[in-house]
């Protein structure tokens, strides 16, 4: 079946803006356990929630208090911050809306039914209790979404474009939010205080803490979950299997060439750090530097498959 | 001989309730289900008596119920306000409308009559023109109609049609029998809320469709992607059929999506298809370019290609009509089939029935007066507190004036439009709409409806059992326009039950 270049491209996103949603709403519900876990004698701190959520600046110009209402605000419902769960989800319906004659009309009820939802508190405070029920609902109706997707959508390059957003955007957040957390906890603002605790905070955000346990056989320590965030080859969120899949799917798509070089220098950061025993300092920079090089693969991508149609009117 | 203790036998024959209270027929209007005796006519009697059986609570909740699932499902039409779209939920009624199948075939077979002639008309007037040397048609009318297109004369579509989706209001008066109130030839809307509306009945009303034979209407995008494919060039075996759309703002985005999903055809904006200079139409797809061979635009005329119509257009194909005319694509409906889309060429409609088909008219047209025409003129202007005035060339019933109901200020407004363009002026009698029982809040009570069939055109005809019934929600009101506060209901074509004949 022929798939318009534009289609494409909203297919992408829209795939995207979801996982998005989903991994920024699972990020949100433990940093809220997690502070809960804490001894009232570690000051609580909001900070790297809004980091993960959204652009810093845009914060500061919204909100003057750096607490749980107005970060969970910019992170979850917010209008002004593109990045906020509420706006990824609005983004991906909206892209959703554009080339419904291509997805299975059961995914876009779903997603269609979620915007629904999350409109009806766009912009809103919510209380923790009506926030647990919001995320909650992002993330069962997206994997639903991919539920229906997986059992009822052909093989074909509209799937493939939508599972290679996907995964990039599940690379993109595991090394964002691996950025920002080991910037703080390594000799930053949350040092020392229970590093343990937060390191298994990290983890949990990410869904990875069951498979840390099973997969790497040792206490959690910020090199031991960096590590597994990083490079373990059999876990379905960390950025080596992503960029696995990445790169598979690329090679499914016509003119791979032109995006498989910045595919590669991903690989090849994740192979330097394999085998070798690097200390969590370089494992940050790494997660720093694999921002980047994520992004880099981000403009390929638009460059080769997206060329232009969408603006040129 | 033992005697046997009979319950309470249910009252039948004339005792038993004649549906639920509201559903009655206003005087002077012709109800599409119930009689002026208070009985339901035949081919509505199923229908009637399960919703006598069901209550109003019931009713209310599945209508309650088909509201969240138009929601859920995103069936939705746009509607401009403060200079952006908004997507409103699509407003259905879940009392269906019902026609006795017999009563259909001779609206078909109407319906078949007006797009034989109508389309002869349209190839004529681009063509060998006899209807004008033969004095049937004015001239002068072509001249100065705003959907002529000099860019189209000389064009030879197959089979000689140019309106291959056809969309005609029709109308019933007091006197029960049915009008043609306009055709719509360009872009006509609303095939896809027609084949919702049945899955929503089918969900509220799943029982009846059991019991009875309610004619089916799903098949309308097979026939649709099959009468286009048969528009592909020579040679062109499984051609590509696109759906070209105006992008997601246009207020029949829904369905553009809609048709290109159940045809399983991509759904194109003028930005994804280029021309190239041996006068071909490719669309950009993922791995480069490929041919288009048909093309069911959604698009009007006047954007269609910046290279020959307005060159401001940004949702049209530059080259596309070069295209058309080498023959290098289909396009439906073709450029310049709305020059038979106008309420002034209407009037001519029986005239062209009995010079092209020697025939006359199966389906009535409603009586019309041309403003152009200083008798005709005189006639509107003196009675025009008693007419429906309508501007030639507007659709979704802006500029509409209905007589009776306009403020002096409003008259005096329209006898000054009519003077300055009086060829933009076509009026008609006020017609006594007819009604179906429509909830209202948590009454029943009877509203307005008209009824749009669509009408495929190619080497042969379709006809859609039944079509769009719309509905004017508000009581008394005759606009039943979806962006002007009208609704929808299902359309129900019964062929009658064995048991009830």
């Amino acid at each position: 079946m022929t798939l318009l270049a534009r289609v494409g491209e909203h297919l992408y996103w829209a795939a995207r803006q979801l996982e998005r949603a989903e991994g920024v709403a699972r990020v949100v519900r433990e940093h809220t356990h997690l502070l809960a876990d804490m001894p009232v004698s570690v000051p609580l701190t909001w900070e790297p929630l809004m980091q993960v959520g959204g652009d810093p600046g845009l914060f500061r110009e919204s909100f003057h208090r750096m607490d749980e209402a107005s970060v969970t605000r910019f992170t979850v419902t917010s209008t002004e911050n593109p990045e906020s769960i509420a706006s990824s989800v609005e983004h991906a319906r909206e892209n959703l809306r554009s080339c419904r004659e291509v997805v299975p009309t059961e995914a876009w009820v779903v997603a269609n039914d979620l915007h629904l939802y999350v409109h009806a508190h766009r912009g809103a405070g919510l209380d923790r209790r009506g926030r647990a029920r919001l995320l909650e609902r992002v993330i069962d109706d997206h994997q639903r979404f991919l539920g229906i997707l997986l059992g009822n959508m052909s093989r074909d390059a509209a799937f493939t474009l939508m599972r290679l957003g996907r995964h990039i955007e599940r690379a993109a957040l595991t090394t964002r939010v691996l950025d920002v957390r080991a910037g703080r906890l390594l000799g930053g603002e949350d040092a020392g205080r229970y590093d343990d605790v937060q390191w298994i905070g990290v983890l949990r955000a990410l869904s990875a803490l069951h498979m840390y346990h099973r997969t790497a056989g040792e206490p959690v320590s910020a090199a031991s979950a960096m590590r597994f965030l990083l490079l373990e080859p059999s876990f379905p969120r960390s950025v080596a299997y992503c960029m696995g899949s990445v790169i598979d799917l690329v090679g499914e798509l016509p003119t791979a060439g032109r995006v498989m070089p910045a595919c590669a220098r991903v690989r090849e950061m994740l192979d330097a750090l394999e085998g070798t025993d690097a200390s969590a300092q370089e494992l940050h920079q790494a997660a720093h530097d694999l921002c980047d090089a994520l992004e880099e693969v981000q403009i390929r991508v638009s460059e080769t498959y997206f060329p232009q149609v969408a603006h040129s009117g | 001989m033992t005697t046997v203790s009979r319950g309470p036998r249910e009252p039948i024959g004339p005792d038993r309730p004649h549906g639920l209270p509201g559903m009655s027929a206003l005087s002077g209007h012709w109800d599409e289900l119930m009689g002026h005796d208070g009985r339901p006519r035949g081919a509505a009697r199923g229908l009637v008596q399960r919703l006598s059986d069901m209550g109003l609570t019931e009713l209310r909740e599945r209508q309650d119920r088909a509201e969240i699932d138009i929601l859920a499902m995103g069936i939705t039409f746009t509607v401009y306000s403060d200079g952006r779209g908004i997507d409103r939920a699509w407003p259905f009624d879940v009392i269906p409308r019902v026609i006795a199948a017999a009563e259909w075939r001779r609206i078909r077979a109407g319906l078949t009559q007006r797009l034989t002639a109508l389309n002869m008309f349209i190839d004529d007037v681009y063509n060998e023109r006899r209807v004008i040397a033969d004095g049937v048609f004015p001239a002068e009318l072509l001249d100065e109609s705003v959907n002529f297109r000099p860019e189209c004369v000389g064009a030879r579509p197959r089979f000689g049609v140019w309106a291959h989706v056809c969309g005609s209001d029709l109308v019933r008066g007091a006197d029960g029998a049915m009008y043609v109130l306009e055709d719509n030839l360009r872009v006509p809307s609303g095939v896809s809320y027609m084949l919702e509306n049945r899955l929503m009945s089918k969900r509220a009303f799943g029982d009846l469709f059991a019991r009875q034979s309610v004619l089916p209407v799903d098949d309308y995008p097979e026939r649709l992607e099959r009468m286009l494919e048969s528009l592909a060039p020579e040679g062109r075996r499984s051609p590509n059929v696109v759906v070209l759309t105006p992008g997601v703002y246009n207020s029949a985005y829904f369905e553009h999506c809609f048709l290109a999903r159940r045809m399983g055809v991509p759904l194109v904006e003028g930005r994804d298809l280029v021309v190239d200079d041996r006068d071909r139409v490719y669309m950009r797809t993922l791995g480069g370019r490929e041919r288009v061979d048909v093309i069911y635009r959604r698009v009007d005329d006047a954007f269609l290609d910046p290279e020959v119509f307005r060159p401001d257009s940004v949702l049209g194909v530059p080259g596309l009509m070069r295209a058309w005319r080498s023959g290098n694509v289909g396009i439906a409906n073709a450029p310049g089939a709305g020059v038979a889309d106008d309420k002034v060429v209407y009037a001519w409609v029986p005239d062209l029935i009995r010079y092209y088909l020697g025939e006359d008219p199966l389906i009535a047209s409603v009586p019309t007066w041309r403003c152009m025409y200083a008798d005709e003129r005189r006639h509107v202007l003196e009675n025009i507190d008693r007419l429906v005035v309508k501007p030639a060339n507007e659709s979704g019933g802006y500029g509409l004036l209905i007589g009776d109901r306009a403020t002096q200020a409003e008259l005096d407004a329209a006898v000054e439009a009519i003077e300055a363009d009086p060829r933009n002026w076509v009026a008609q009698p006020i017609l006594s709409l007819s009604t179906v029982p429509t909830l209202a809040g948590d009454e029943i009570a009877p509203r307005h409806v008209d009824l749009r069939p669509f009408i495929l055109s190619g080497e042969d005809h379709y006809v859609t059992n039944g079509g769009l019934t719309r509905v004017a929600l508000r009581e008394g009101s005759l606009i039943v326009n979806s962006s002007q506060g009208g609704g929808s209901k299902d359309t129900w074509v019964v062929e009658r039950p064995a048991a009830l004949r």
